[in-house]
């Protein structure tokens, strides 16, 4: 298995992870409403966000390229696979943003006539996006390399 | 407008030359063996420079290698 790959699945295991706990914070403890109101909540999303970075920091100094190792980790099909999952995941992540804002905006401005949308919103959806660019990134590598690879490749 | 395929005779010449093994012409051609998997089933087109690598590795030209079909 490639370099890439591996830090593809990993990424995408740790940062769905952070995700869905991100989601679980917010919505368990009582919503938008509360959600700035609360230092429990502000301290479990802090700490989903270290411990989410301390894995995946960990995932790349394993899987790092071993100074004097004669195996190559990265070819040209990789960094094709690379260059087009980033963009892949940028889009993907900007439809993202896109549907949960206009979502929001049809709930509270349409759905409950105008009524003031809480600001907590504002900060899930920027924990979310920060995660959801990895978890974006790291589908759209392992679907390039499922379209790019060979049968029987590990 | 028909896509346009790449076929190759990676995995023949390969085998044609020596019994030659996946790992043995991805290490002299700088690439990973999973990308010599790839190239042989016709998932990955090679740069050209892959390509010519690959000819250049089997002592033939490229357009023994690898053909164009519209």
């Amino acid at each position: 298995m490639t370099q890439l790959k591996k830090r593809a699945i990993w990424g995408l295991l740790i940062w769905s992870a952070a995700l869905i706990a991100a989601y679980v914070i917010f919505f368990l403890g009582g919503g938008p409403q509360t959600f700035l109101e609360n230092d429990t909540r502000a301290d479990l999303t802090r700490a989903v966000f270290t411990v989410g970075f301390i894995c995946y920091f960990l995932v790349l100094f394993l899987t790092r390229t071993k100074s004097g190792s004669a195996e190559l980790m990265k070819d040209e099909r990789d960094e094709l696979i690379s260059k087009r999952a980033y963009s892949t995941g940028f889009y993907s992540l900007m439809i993202y943003v896109f549907f949960i804002c206009l979502a929001l905006y049809a709930y509270y401005k349409v759905h409950l006539n105008g009524v003031d949308m809480p600001v907590g919103w504002v900060w899930l959806l920027g924990i979310t996006t920060y995660f959801m660019g990895f978890v974006s990134h790291a589908i759209a590598t392992l679907v390039l390399y499922g379209r790019m690879s060979g049968d029987g490749e590990s | 407008m028909a896509k346009a395929k790449i076929k190759n005779n990676v995995r023949k010449f390969r085998f044609e030359n020596g019994e030659m093994t996946q790992q043995e012409l991805a290490d002299r051609t700088r690439c990973t063996r999973q990308t010599i998997v790839a190239l042989e089933q016709e998932k990955y087109v090679p740069s050209l420079a892959l390509a010519f690598r690959i000819a250049r590795v089997f002592g033939v030209s490229l357009d023994e290698v690898f053909a164009y079909h519209e």
